[in-house]
């Protein structure tokens, strides 16, 4: 056991706790009530959802996968990068017309909007099933980060006592999601934001201080992996690869429900806007991360007896762990590992809330108990995110932790199908709902197929065309069949005159108000 | 019924910040968000190691520049998309 960063670490878990059953009583409100346990009464200001988003968005898992990417893999782990620069400026204009739209409509959902705007309880059940699919294994996921810091921490690593912290700190963060509802990530995600800032920072100017600059660092890299190769001929090779993936990753991230719920949790859609130029601070924070691989790699604490056990279990996810117990003294390594452990517990929380609302506006209260009451509907939620993070948890003590890492690659890959309903949905009503539905399944299909064919080693599938070789992240490519689909089949669907069903949003309901 | 209740109009809330309408003009500058999107997919760009800016190669420094120029662009489109009145 390291007992001094054991300490720490137990200090700033307690204080955490604490914060996440206080935070019921924060901006008082009835917590029968589903958008004020599932949205925080969609209240948060510019100040708190950026904290919120950041702590959403940038996962525990995002800080220990990608520096683990860049360390194994090179400049094409960097992809994180672009992803994180364009997912802002992609949605800018689209996430105030849903804001909008849902305020006026009390969707607490992105599967409610579709609802609505398509009057079919089938397309929004798919969305809604694809959203929880998509998320259980992000937060076992999660999960995986935390076993990863546990270990680091001194623990044993699996059998019952590796496997008692973890049991005890994710019952602990469901017993607060439970009370407290988004209030408590709301809350918890601005402590956990500012142990992330404080870590990065540091391990940034100390690695390279103790190395002697950056030159060092890159010159560690092996010539191979420090640009992107150059695409053979006839192929587009790496380049449409690091391309694709960006551009997919980005266009999945706000398609996944607990983003979703942090955007529909703002007070207006100008905080929405104004953190579109905020949120980047993060993504600086992420491309210093990433660097954290090269400066791992630089260190060769891979080459360290004391942490190879760690290496033969966690392989590089043990890079930026390795890094911080290598550099700092060990009641700082605490605070770093409390950073990445807390950046586990808010998404977890969002995450499984997200499910929730889901499930009970979805499922629950359209094909169950249409007649709920707003506090059974309320206790319906609170009620699924613990079963959510039950199942979560039984995911990761049951299965190897590569099997998440698979259905992660899968959720990417089946989430980014619910675009055409969701974005598009937004701008326009010409998609038939039964041609959206169409193009779901074969998006569904393609992606799910492309993902077997490459044995989930890896997202990029190299798809074949007139003599060309053009390796995509699969999701995109997947999305693509979805989108040909659906534009070929509405026109058909219409003039077999099946009915569209009714629009309950009207146009101005997307707009600010004159 | 639950769905009846909330339906309190946000703009009965925020009166002030009710109205961003996006005039025909100002939405032009939408546009300017394709900059950095463009930027930093055309790898052929920035697929290099020269001039490397503290030790650090330009693929990196480039991409990593980016960041802040995004959020320039993208707080820019705020100041001239949001409500003039």
């Amino acid at each position: 056991m390291r007992w001094s960063a054991f300490a720490v670490f137990i200090a700033l878990f307690a204080l955490v706790t604490m914060l996440g059953f206080v935070a019921a009583r924060w901006r008082k409100a009835d917590l029968s009530d589903l958008h004020e346990w599932g949205l925080g009464g969609r209240r948060f200001g510019t100040f708190i959802t950026w904290f919120l988003l950041g702590g959403d968005l940038y996962t525990a898992y995002t800080f220990i996968a990608v520096p683990a990417l860049v360390f194994g893999a090179g400049a094409m782990g960097f992809f994180a990068l672009p992803y994180t620069v364009i997912a802002y400026p992609l949605v800018f204009a689209a996430l105030p017309r849903l804001w909008r739209v849902a305020h006026r409509h009390n969707y607490v959902t992105g599967a409610d909007f579709v609802r609505g705007r398509y009057d079919s309880r089938t397309l929004a059940l798919l969305v809604a099933a694809t959203g929880i699919l998509a998320t259980m294994p992000y937060i076992a996921l999660q999960l995986v980060g935390m076993e990863v810091v546990i270990a680091a921490l001194g623990f044993p690593m699996g059998g019952a006592t590796g496997d008692l912290p973890l049991v005890i700190a994710f019952a602990v963060l469901a017993a607060y999601t439970y009370t407290s509802g988004l209030r408590a990530p709301a809350l918890i995600a601005v402590i956990k934001d500012l142990l992330v800032y404080v870590t990065v920072i540091t391990l940034v100017i100390a690695v390279p201080w103790k190395l002697g600059g950056f030159a060092p660092v890159f010159a560690s890299v092996p010539a191979d992996k420090l640009l992107l190769a150059a695409p053979p001929p006839h192929s587009l090779g790496s380049y449409s690869a690091f391309a694709s993936l960006a551009l997919g990753s980005a266009l999945a991230l706000f398609c996944y429900p607990h983003v979703l719920t942090g955007v529909l949790s703002a007070n207006n859609p100008r905080t929405l806007t104004r953190n579109m130029a905020l949120l980047p601070a993060f993504s600086l924070a992420l491309g210093l991360l990433a660097l954290l691989g090269y400066m791992a790699l630089a260190s060769h604490v891979e080459r360290l007896p004391e942490f190879s056990p760690y290496f033969a279990r966690f392989k590089s996810s043990f890079a930026v762990p390795a890094l911080i117990l290598h550099t700092f003294p060990q009641w700082f390594a605490g605070v770093a590992l409390a950073a990445i452990a807390v950046g586990a517990l808010v998404p977890a929380a969002i995450m499984s809330i997200a499910a929730a609302n889901l499930w009970t506006r979805s499922v629950y209260r359209e094909f169950i108990n249409p007649a709920c009451t707003a506090a059974q509907e309320s206790n319906q939620a609170k009620a699924a995110s613990l079963v959510v993070k039950f199942g979560a948890l039984l995911f990761v003590l049951l299965l190897p932790s590569s099997y998440a890492i698979n259905f992660q690659l899968l959720g990417g890959v089946w989430i980014i199908q619910i675009l055409p309903a969701l974005l598009f949905g937004l701008y326009t009503r010409w998609f038939h709902r039964y041609a959206l539905m169409a193009g779901w399944a074969s998006g569904m299909t393609a992606g799910t197929l492309m993902a077997l064919d490459l044995h989930f080693a890896s997202a990029v599938y190299p798809l074949r065309f007139l003599g060309w070789t053009v390796p995509g992240y699969a999701a995109l490519y997947a999305l693509m069949v979805n989108i040909f689909v659906t534009v070929a089949a509405t026109p058909l669907i219409r003039a077999i005159g099946l009915s569209a069903g009714m629009d309950s949003t009207r146009r101005e309901d997307y707009l600010p108000v004159e | 019924m639950s769905r009846a209740r909330a339906n309190t109009p946000y703009f009965a809330r925020s009166g002030r910040h009710a109205r961003s309408a996006a005039t025909g003009r100002s939405r032009v500058w939408y546009l300017l968000l394709l900059v950095p999107i463009a930027a930093t997919l055309w790898v052929p760009l920035f697929n290099r190691d020269a001039p490397a800016f503290f030790g650090i190669p330009y693929f990196y420094w480039y991409l990593l520049a980016w960041v802040p120029l995004s959020a320039i662009c993208s707080a820019f489109v705020y100041l001239q998309t949001r409500d003039r009145h």
